[in-house]
């Protein structure tokens, strides 16, 4: 659920920052979200990436701890 | 364990959380720059319409006690059309608050730190923010308890700092009224309206767990009119310091003001008093949008929040970077697009909907009781 | 024994609820049994206490019974059991009446204090205790006298917190002296000692201390399922029972007070706190406690009041400078030169000029010489204390910067964080403060200034979820209580301050009625 919930609030927000930089830059939808992608150069963007990596890691531990204690609850 | 020890959020609290949110990052950030010289007067215009907004705000929740925005939503529109338009405002939530968190590292990276990665900072501002959100509300209100007089008190000293540095020059404010009302009918709408006093939205998420609901009212209209004092109080400080034009210039033009302060030619550079204010503004701005979104969260899925915290932090940490590459293109979207697209319809036209629905609906309850009684 | 009973007796030894006599010895495997019988009881004795040389048994004859006279040579003072005792068997041989053993104690010991015990543990508690257990034949029940203990520790004066004006006694190692102390000071019938017994080894008496019609309710409640839950071998300072009763441990704050100044923990009681009296230690902790109380000295309220008040500012700004001065320093020298003074950078910078370290080093090298050095100062042997100081100061000071180590500035930095963080009148305190100075350090090498504000900004925030008892840390300044304020940063005179304070719920929160404020005597009229 926790994981769930993080993927759709990732892809949403993706989307509404795309959208905004598409009407911003007058592109398309699918540049403006390549572009998102992209590392810029001289950036330290790996960094916001691994945190949400962790983020995402993290989730999916809470997730399964929750279920692992759910079924012992059961059992 | 005993009830009464255990505090939830009260009036006090409610009324600064409300002053810092308004005030930390306005008072640096600068607004109203479409009035010019009359910022000051389009500013106390915008304070009275922001009253205005907190009223019915609370005027929305009065009718459903005890029930959140959210709540308010699937009670009006159903429960999957009020969950739909929930999780917009979810969006809209952690949009807002990753562009605040932006706001503050553009900052940091412009005053303090020139070669610091920003998404560091971004990163580190967010843990400290996860970290007070996962102890729970409560302590976000005790924390701003602690910071208020620091706050506070070094916004006035800014003022007088740059008045007895013979720095303030109240010739900059005339003329008044000179273009007539017209500039500043442009400040207000939609940019002023919007932030900071639109964006009091947020405080519906709050205001429903507090102590004493019935006084929550005066007291939050209150909060508004002393912070639309201090905006004004801020922004006289700004254009009487640094003369309209370089005023309209600076990106954080507080920061600029406080540095010709120069008192005993010791106390000069007063660069960090600003870091500290928005620091903390921007730390309870973010928490509140976080906040908002997290609870809204909790409704949709109906799980506590906590969990969340970490992972959803770094979640608007990275959208804090991503929104935009270079800080001119963050104003852009901040003058352009957001007041229009984002603001206006979470801010304004979604609670004016459901204004009237939540009226009949309410009538329609009671009536229904009433007669269950009778 | 059945598998079951085991488990369950297990079971409520987890629980550690062995508080009252009778249970006490149950998991050391003693048998609980008292017989009649003379002879079974002294051999269940020496079984017990085996080899050990200062135990004795002393068969005598009371009123014409065999009986005997059980107890620890070096617990109590021989000479007084010989009178009393002999005394007894005297007087009571010329008489050849059947005594039982209350008549017994009636007749020959009606000034002692005593206890009767009727079952096996109680007389070993007894024993051990330091009392002297007659045994008389025949009888179901045995008979405890208190014959008085013998060495103590004199009354001093406090080592630790000490007071220029106010009174100078300070808390013994012995309980009973210490909750005397209180006593004497505030004469009270609703002032009450609750006493448990904590250890299972040392079998320690830890008292707690109130007043009934002040102390909340809930409170207290807490603070004895605290005390029950404890279960621990050993207790030899209330610092072991503070680590147990504490919200939370992952602290570096202290959440209960201790002090040795009976005069400050009768106000802590007054107050509406209750005192933790730990036999053995002459520190007694109250609970709950409060971020502010750390910055208060009982002589506060000896002292005029705006000396008080102002010292109390001192107390707080030495507190903040012993936190961030050296990450100040840090900081500035390292990231933001701009934000100083251009004279103040030049001449700083010019004494760092051959220094070769970056300043991070540079002050934890500092830093932590200090550090050895104070604890050297603390542990070594009273002889040799000269030494240490002389060279410490040659170290710390002169040489180092002669050497060429260290700036000038930094010694200042150093030396004047040292002394600010000796200030805090309760010294755990000042001890958290050591913690934090060298994460501050590190967080101001890494981030500068941002660093240092976002870890106060995390200390706060730590501080905040805080609670102490129920009660929040950082009361009564978040959450705020106007109320309060008198008595926090500043102390207003005695006369103003009517309320106990709010956030201890106190059942009679008014002190005193009136305002009480004093005035000339009045003008005799139409003079």
């Amino acid at each position: 659920m926790i994981t769930l919930t993080f993927c759709t609030v990732y892809i949403a927000l993706l989307s509404l920052v795309s959208t905004i930089d598409m009407f911003i830059y007058k592109q398309s939808f699918l540049t403006s979200l390549s572009y998102l992608f992209m590392q810029g150069k001289g950036t330290n963007e790996w960094m916001i990436n691994v945190g949400v990596g962790v983020g995402f890691l993290y989730a999916i531990a809470v997730d399964y701890r929750l279920k692992k204690g759910k079924g012992s609850q059961k059992g | 364990m005993n009830p009464k020890l255990v505090e939830k959020l009260s009036l006090w609290q409610l009324a600064i959380l409300i002053f810092i949110f308004e005030v930390g990052s306005v008072a640096v950030v600068g607004v109203g720059q479409e009035a010019k010289q009359d910022a000051w007067i389009a500013i106390a215009l915008a304070t009275g319409i922001g009253i205005g907004l907190i009223a019915f705000y609370m005027f929305l929740l009065s009718k459903l006690p005890g029930k959140n925005l959210f709540e308010i939503l699937v009670f009006c529109l159903g429960k999957w059309v009020g969950k739909f338009i929930g999780a917009l405002y979810v969006l809209y939530f952690f949009y807002i608050a990753s562009r605040v968190l932006r706001d503050f590292c553009e900052l940091i990276i412009t005053v303090i730190f020139k070669r610091t990665p920003i998404e560091t900072i971004a990163i580190t501002m967010m843990l400290v923010i996860v970290y007070m959100l996962y102890l729970g509300l409560e302590v976000l209100g005790r924390t701003s308890e602690v910071f208020i007089p620091y706050v506070f008190s070094f916004i006035i000293f800014i003022g007088l700092g740059t008045l007895f540095s013979g720095e303030m020059e109240f010739k900059n404010l005339q003329p008044i009224l000179a273009d007539g009302i017209g500039p500043i009918a442009k400040a207000i709408f939609p940019q002023l309206l919007t932030f900071p006093f639109g964006e009091m939205i947020a405080f519906m998420m709050i205001i429903p767990y507090l102590t004493k609901f019935k006084k929550a009212g005066k007291v939050s209209i209150a909060a508004v009119a002393i912070s639309g004092l201090m905006i004004i109080y801020a922004s006289v400080i700004q254009i009487t310091t640094l003369g309209l034009n370089m005023w309209e210039r600076s990106s954080f033009p507080l920061l600029s003001a406080a540095r010709e302060i120069s008192l005993l030619a010791f106390i000069e550079r007063v660069d960090l008093i600003i870091v500290f204010i928005v620091m903390y503004g921007i730390i309870v701005k973010v928490s509140v949008f976080f906040y908002g979104g997290l609870k809204g969260i909790e409704v949709i899925i109906n799980k506590p929040y906590r969990t969340l915290v970490f992972p959803l932090g770094m979640v608007i940490s990275y959208f804090s970077i991503q929104i935009s590459d270079t800080f001119a293109e963050h104003i852009e979207e901040g003058i352009m697009v957001i007041p229009m697209f984002l603001h206006l319809p979470f801010q304004l036209f979604i609670p004016a909907l459901i204004t009237p629905i939540l009226i009949w609906k309410v009538k329609k309850q009671q009536r229904r009781t009433d007669n269950e009684s009778v | 024994m059945s598998l079951f009973d085991i488990l369950f007796k297990r079971h409520k030894n987890k629980q550690g609820n062995k508080k009252t006599e009778e249970e006490l010895f149950e998991q050391d495997e003693i048998s609980k049994q008292y017989f009649t019988n003379l002879k079974k009881n002294k051999n269940q004795l020496k079984n017990l206490f085996q080899d050990t040389f200062d135990f004795n048994i002393d068969s005598i004859k009371i009123a014409d019974q065999e009986a005997c006279v059980c107890y620890l040579g070096t617990m109590l003072d021989k000479d007084a059991l010989t009178n009393k005792v002999l005394n007894a068997a005297k007087s009571s041989s010329k008489q050849s009446l059947l005594m039982d053993i209350e008549e017994i104690r009636d007749t020959y010991f009606p000034t002692c204090a005593f206890e009767y015990a009727d079952n096996f543990h109680k007389v070993v508690w007894q024993v051990l205790n330091g009392y002297a257990v007659i045994m008389v034949d025949g009888q179901k029940k045995a008979l405890a006298l208190e014959i008085g203990n013998k060495e103590h520790r004199a009354i001093m004066e406090p080592s630790t917190q000490t007071i220029i004006r106010g009174p100078k006694e300070s808390f013994v190692e012995n309980i009973n002296t210490n909750i005397s102390l209180v006593r004497r000071r505030i004469k009270n019938p609703r002032l009450t000692f609750e006493s448990m017994i904590i250890g299972r080894d040392t079998k320690t008496t830890v008292a707690i201390g109130y007043i009934g019609n002040i102390m909340n309710e809930d409170i207290l409640n807490e603070v004895r399922n605290r005390l029950k839950k404890v279960d621990i071998g050993g207790v030899l300072d209330s610092g072991n029972i503070e680590e147990f009763i504490k919200d939370k441990s992952f602290t570096p704050f202290p959440l209960t007070f201790n002090t040795e100044r009976p005069d400050s923990i009768c106000g802590h009681i007054l107050e509406g706190k209750a005192a933790i009296f730990v036999d053995g230690s002459p520190f007694v902790l109250t609970v709950p406690s409060v971020l502010t109380d750390f910055f208060q000295s009982s002589e506060d309220y000896y002292q005029p009041f705006l000396m008080s008040s102002f010292i109390r500012a001192i107390r707080y700004i030495s507190f903040m400078v012993a936190l961030v001065l050296p990450s100040l320093y840090v900081a500035l020298s390292t990231f933001h030169q701009e934000l100083m003074p251009t004279q103040l950078l030049v001449s700083i910078q010019a004494q760092r000029e051959g220094v070769p370290f970056p300043a991070v080093i540079e002050i934890f090298i500092m830093e932590l010489t200090f550090e050895v050095l104070r604890e050297a100062g603390v542990r070594m042997p009273r002889a040799v204390g000269q030494t240490v100081s002389i060279v410490g100061a040659l170290v710390i000071g002169q040489a180092a910067v002669e050497a060429g180590l260290v700036s000038n500035v930094l010694v200042i930095v150093v030396a004047f964080t040292a002394i600010a963080s000796f200030v805090s009148p309760i010294y755990n305190f000042s001890i958290s403060t050591r913690l934090l100075r060298f994460i501050l350090i590190l967080c101001a090498a890494v981030y500068g200034l941002y660093g240092v504000l976002l870890f106060l900004i995390v200390m706060v925030i730590h501080l905040v979820s805080l609670r102490s008892f129920g009660v929040p840390y950082l009361a009564p300044i978040a959450p705020f209580k106007l109320e309060d304020q008198g008595d926090v940063f500043v102390r207003l005179p005695l006369w103003t301050n009517r309320t106990r304070p709010t956030y201890l719920y106190t059942k009679s929160p008014i002190k005193k009625e009136g305002s009480g404020k004093p005035s000339p005597p009045m003008q005799k009229g139409g003079g």
